[in-house]
């Protein structure tokens, strides 16, 4: 059986025999350019890897000054100044939203909001930027009108000690509307410019801090708009 | 191993490797593909291959090599597809549906490879066993199982077309 079964598959062998389909050039080029692009990402890995071991040696070392895009809170904001030298305890804010003065500082700008939601916010504690949207449409569940929806531009939602939503967003309609919510829902109104500016800076992770320096009051829909610089 | 000499292995190794493989894989164009691939693979250590004195059978283990980890992708793909894994003896495509080819299509690869490697490639069993990397008890175990399963399929087959008979023909 076994010369059979060899015989059998010569036979099958011979028969399917076929010249090649490109030639011995080419299968020489293909062998030599996979060669050069094997050495090139060697070199390219090799390359990275030493970028990354000096960014990471960089930024460990810390041996740069703030740059102008530095985020820092504005001067007066509340914020306790940390002493010079100590380790950060958590990451650092992205702004400071101060329940006394009624305002959102995020670099070094200072934007007005109104708000029927201060009294939720515990002073010490912080806000997180969760997600953005350009334009949404809000369900008005807790107001007067309830069972519409508002459109607000340039929202951003975040999140809040009490893991409620907190949209922060442009007044630009039904504003009386949104100022009849109760005080439970979470809602941080700006003007329209003011919201633009804060929707293209705010970074999803981004933490606001909270603070207040005098007591905090409910705000009054005409308090809005007044942006800052 | 100058220019000139490897296209002149190229020319004349490339069909009868082809056919070796075609009888490995049962697709024709699977058998060129691992083929030329090998072959891709040989110039870049052609240094390598002369100290080694048997080029063709480097180039024969690397194509076979390549066909036995394609089928096993398009195994997983096919499972990911299905969502069940296909059955284990029925490897890839192809247009041919003789008889042998049928047969040697149900064996599991191993099988598969020791009997193409011993019956048709003339490697002893030792040999064999050098090449797959499994011991000489293990290869002897495979070809006999690969043996006895080819003729029990090709029994099964003769009832409708007699296929490969006393003679050795392959119908």
């Amino acid at each position: 059986m076994s010369d059979e079964l060899t015989g059998a598959l010569r036979e099958l062998a011979a028969r399917h025999e076929a010249p090649p389909r490109i030639g011995a050039a080419e299968v020489r080029g293909r062998a030599g350019r996979r060669s050069r692009r094997r050495r090139a990402t060697a070199a390219l890995g090799t390359t990275a890897a030493a970028v990354c071991a000096l960014t990471a040696v960089a930024f460990t070392l810390h041996t740069e000054e703030p740059g102008p895009h530095h985020r820092t809170p504005a001067a007066g904001s509340g914020t306790p100044a940390r002493p010079p030298g100590t380790a950060a305890p958590a990451p650092a804010s992205a702004g400071v939203l101060d329940l006394g003065r009624r305002t959102l500082t995020v670099g070094e700008r200072v934007i007005r909001v109104d708000s029927r939601s201060f009294p939720r916010f515990a002073p010490g504690s912080r806000m997180k930027v969760v997600a953005k949207s350009t334009l949404k449409v809000l369900p008005l569940e807790n107001g007067t009108r309830a069972g519409t929806e508002v459109k607000v531009p340039y929202l951003v939602q975040l999140s809040a000690p009490d893991r409620q939503p907190v949209y922060a967003g442009a007044l630009a309609v039904d504003t009386k509307a949104l100022a009849a919510l109760s005080a439970r829902s979470g809602w941080l109104g700006m003007n329209v410019a003011d919201a633009k500016w804060f929707y293209a800076r705010a970074r999803a992770g981004d933490r606001i801090e909270i603070t207040s320096t005098a007591t905090a009051r409910p705000a009054t829909p005409d308090a809005v708009g007044g942006g800052g610089g | 191993m100058t220019e000139e000499e490897f296209d002149a292995f190229y020319a004349a190794a490339f069909p009868r490797l082809t056919g070796q493989l075609y009888v490995f894989t049962g697709d024709l164009g699977e058998a060129q593909d691992v083929v030329q691939e090998a072959f891709v693979r040989a110039w870049d250590r052609r240094g390598r291959l002369i100290a080694d004195e048997a080029p063709e059978a480097w180039v024969r283990t690397v194509a076979m090599r390549l066909a036995v980890s394609r089928w096993r992708r398009a195994k997983r793909w096919l499972e990911l597809v299905r969502h069940s894994p296909p059955p284990e003896t029925t490897p890839g495509p192809g247009p041919d549906r003789t008889a042998l080819v049928a047969a040697l299509r149900q064996l599991p690869e191993h099988q598969r490879m020791a009997v193409v490697l011993h019956h048709l490639c003339d490697l002893s069993v030792e040999q064999v066993a050098s090449e797959t990397g499994a011991p000489v008890g293990t290869v002897k175990a495979r070809l006999s199982r690969g043996r006895a399963a080819l003729a029990r399929h090709l029994a099964v087959d003769e009832a409708d077309e007699p296929a490969w008979r006393e003679g050795g023909r392959v119908g």
